[in-house]
């Protein structure tokens, strides 16, 4: 087609096109094969590179009318494709595309002059409204098999490529056949719209896949869905690059002779991405390991400025531990904390009644912050993370305090939340405690990292100071809201699993004093009932579903007794719920028929007549 | 031929459901009459390997056909009344719409629309033309010199 092409042209006269210029063939053979206006532009360009002819008008030869017809493009009126034409577009494009990228490729052509719009900008559209049609598309796992060697090249190259970008690499690709794609090819993980994997894109046993080699498999991260030229309406999605080092979230061995030597090679190149054998492939794992990735990403570009400088400037040590952001700001309004802090400001109160004090903001600052630092240390055993967290109380309550304030008397709306908590050697051999907090200045603004400096005095009072000379080799202790709450999480497991056992009379005597204290908190607990017997009411109709969905898997509850696993149930649900309906229809009537012959012979079913329709 | 094709699929199918039922829990299967079952294996392909266990079964890989008897046996069997009803609703639409296509697809007017589209596209090939390009002077020189050759 392309030897044809090349010694004829086809000319279409087409009566809503541009028609051919009478003159043009006349003047194509005197000028060598150019028409007189390409001569008259390129004489034009070289004129203009060259310079002293802007003055002269070398384009009197022909009408400014046609000038502008053959050089500048004709704004054509365009059409943006409605929803349902856009629909018929993508299901026409797929069919087509399952035939060859050829003809996808033709369609878009054919499409893109129907409309009046660019041809790659209507593929790219294409594929940005295909892309949104793709289920839980954050799990949506990719993978690509090849052999060893070119898994190597892959490596060094950082890249998976299409072949057109390996043959610029100047790879021979002569070799290459059976692929029905130039670009890079990928099986797909498919989810339905109520989140149950219902195709696979990684089988251990698969063996007709298409792949040369399945020494290795590239497992790619969801973030390949933002390359450009994510295609996903062909028969197997591709892409023509991915950057392995920013989408590949695991590679998979066929075997551990494999493995050694792709962690080896791995390991020449600097390359840090993880491993492991086909067989102890779990999707569940890796997409937990991306998720913890991309938090870890947020935390470290909020960490990258500290106190306005960057962190390459500061000592590593005293901002390398791991804190939360305002998003994950866990424990701060959970029942477990807000209960320590009701009962430290009873106590505060009793305080000032006993020495018949005035509350003052200091005061009270102080005094509950000791308690609650000192419930804090309760919850761990190391004196190190005993003097930790019970610093962290106090700095803690402190910001919260003057949060609470300032929001309360409308002074001003400034944020500040204490992050994380690190003890570190001073450079003269004190204790530094290096307080990480998170602040807005006011509400709406971004938040920013801001590091606050403070050691004990004799008193044991803290101290605030400047930023201090750090010793790099010195130990280092960090406490954070995450630690405290999983603390707390796991002292409230440990009371219900203790209210199991039998009474003994020092839990009796311990439960006299519970009761004692819970009396005074009692203004706490009905407020929370208060609140529980809202959610209760507003949660009803949940419940009744969720009752019906628990209440209904006679189905479910059999298989599991019977030893299926919960994947395989899961995927049995699946198969139920995509079953095509021709295919139910059809097997529906046979079955039907199969009835009705057997009840015609005279046959019963358990004495029960079933009715298939 | 393609009736042929059908039966043996549907002899697959059958094959395989019998082997799921195979490990599938007393309590299930009980439930089935027994005519059902013996139709199973009275029209099975019995040389079509199936070979699972609870172990490797996965619940999907299975014909599209055997799909479909599961869910039957799902319906009329182990589903809630809510479950029942959604697979039949599911069923019905499933009818109407193939019976619509079906309509739409030996509709003698839409045959005739068809005949005019293809009208159009044989008058709009009828009007492409061919322009043979000349070849260059040089080209002609080229091939006369090839020509002396030849015949030498």
């Amino acid at each position: 087609m392309a030897r044809f092409n090349k010694r004829f042209e086809v000319k279409r006269e087409m009566s809503d096109g541009g028609k051919i210029r009478p003159d043009d063939d006349k003047q194509f053979q005197e000028n060598g094969g150019q028409s007189s206006l390409e001569q008259q532009r390129e004489i034009y360009e070289e004129a203009n590179k060259t310079g002293g002819f802007d003055d002269i008008d070398i384009t009197s030869d022909i009408s400014e009318e046609d000038f502008e017809e053959e050089i500048y493009e004709q704004p054509v009126e365009t059409k943006m494709p409605d929803k349902e034409t856009t629909q018929r577009m993508l299901r026409e494009y797929a069919n087509m595309s399952s035939s060859g990228e050829i003809f996808g490729n033709s369609y878009i052509g054919r499409k893109a002059k129907e409309l009046g719009v660019d041809k790659e900008e209507l593929r790219l559209y294409i594929r940005e409204k295909a892309k949104a049609q793709i289920q839980l598309p954050e799990k949506v796992l990719h993978y690509h098999r090849t052999s060893l060697e070119n898994a190597d090249k892959i490596l060094q190259s950082g890249y998976l490529l299409n072949r057109a970008n390996r043959r610029k690499n100047g790879e021979n690709l002569t070799h290459l056949a059976g692929s029905s794609s130039d670009n890079v090819q990928f099986t797909v993980d498919k989810y339905n719209n109520n989140g149950i994997l219902i195709s696979s894109g990684f089988d251990l046993n698969a063996t007709n896949i298409g792949a040369a080699s399945t020494d290795i498999v590239f497992v790619m991260s969801p973030d390949i869905l933002k390359e450009d030229s994510y295609d996903c309406l062909a028969p197997y999605p591709t892409v023509e690059k991915a950057n392995i080092r920013e989408c590949c979230a695991t590679i998979l061995a066929r075997d551990p002779e494999v493995l050694a030597k792709l962690q080896n090679r791995l390991s020449e190149l600097k390359l840090d991405i993880p491993t492991m054998l086909q067989e102890e492939f779990n999707r569940n794992s890796i997409l937990q390991d991306i998720q913890k990735g991309k938090i870890q990403q947020e935390t470290d570009t909020k960490m990258a400025t500290v106190n306005g400088k960057n962190i390459s400037e500061i000592d590593d040590k005293t901002t390398n531990f791991q804190v939360g952001t305002h998003d994950n700001n866990i424990y701060q309004y959970t029942d477990a904390v807000q209960s320590i802090q009701s009962n430290a400001f009873n106590e505060y109160c009793e305080y000032l009644v006993a020495n018949d004090m005035d509350m003052t903001e200091e005061g009270q600052k102080e005094f509950i912050g000791k308690a609650m630092g000192k419930k804090y240390a309760e919850l761990f055993e190391g004196a190190d993370e005993k003097q930790l967290a019970e610093i962290f109380g106090r700095l803690d309550y402190s910001s919260l305090y003057d949060t609470q304030m300032n929001y309360d008397e409308w002074t001003n709306t400034k944020v500040k939340s204490l992050l994380g908590l690190q003890k570190v050697q001073g450079a003269d051999g004190r204790e530094i405690f290096v307080a990480q907090y998170e602040q807005s200045m006011e509400d709406g603004e971004p938040y920013e990292m801001v590091s606050e400096y403070y050691s004990l005095d004799e008193k044991g009072n803290l101290v605030q100071q400047e930023a201090p000379q750090i010793q790099k080799s010195g130990k280092s202790v960090v406490m954070t809201q995450k630690s405290i709450a999983d603390k707390l999480g796991q002292r409230s497991q440990d009371r219900v699993a203790n209210s199991e056992q039998p009474q003994t009379p020092s839990t009796k005597t311990k439960e006299i004093g519970i009761l004692d204290r819970s009396g005074k908190g009692l203004d706490n607990v009905i407020n929370g009932m208060d609140k529980a017997e809202t959610k209760m009411t507003e949660g009803l109709d949940k419940l009744v579903d969720e009752a019906e969905k628990v209440a209904k898997p006679i189905f479910e509850q059999a298989l599991l007794s019977a030893g299926f696993s919960p994947e395989t149930i899961t995927g049995l649900k699946s198969s139920i719920q995509m079953v095509a309906p021709r295919a139910l229809l059809t097997m529906d009537n046979i079955l039907g028929r199969a009835k009705d012959q057997t009840l015609s012979r005279g046959g019963i079913e358990d004495g029960n007549e079933q009715d298939y329709r | 031929m393609e009736m042929n094709r059908i039966t043996d699929r549907n002899a697959c199918a059958y094959k395989e459901i019998y082997e799921i039922l195979k490990i599938f829990p007393q309590e299930l299967v009980s439930q089935i009459p027994q005519e059902t079952i013996n139709f199973f294996n009275n029209n099975m392909n019995k040389n079509y390997e199936y070979d699972i266990s609870v172990d490797t079964f996965d619940g999907q890989t299975m014909l599209e056909e055997t799909k479909a008897i599961l869910t039957i046996l799902f319906r009329d069997y182990w589903a809630t009344p809510v479950q029942r009803e959604k697979i039949l609703n599911y069923e019905n639409s499933a009818r109407d719409k193939l019976e619509e296509e079906t309509r739409m697809k030996y509709n003698p007017d839409n045959l005739f629309k068809k005949k005019n589209s293809q009208d159009y596209v044989e008058k709009h090939i009828e009007e492409t033309a061919m322009v043979e390009y000349k070849e260059s002077i040089f080209k002609k020189i080229i091939n006369k010199i090839l020509n002396i050759f030849k015949f030498r």
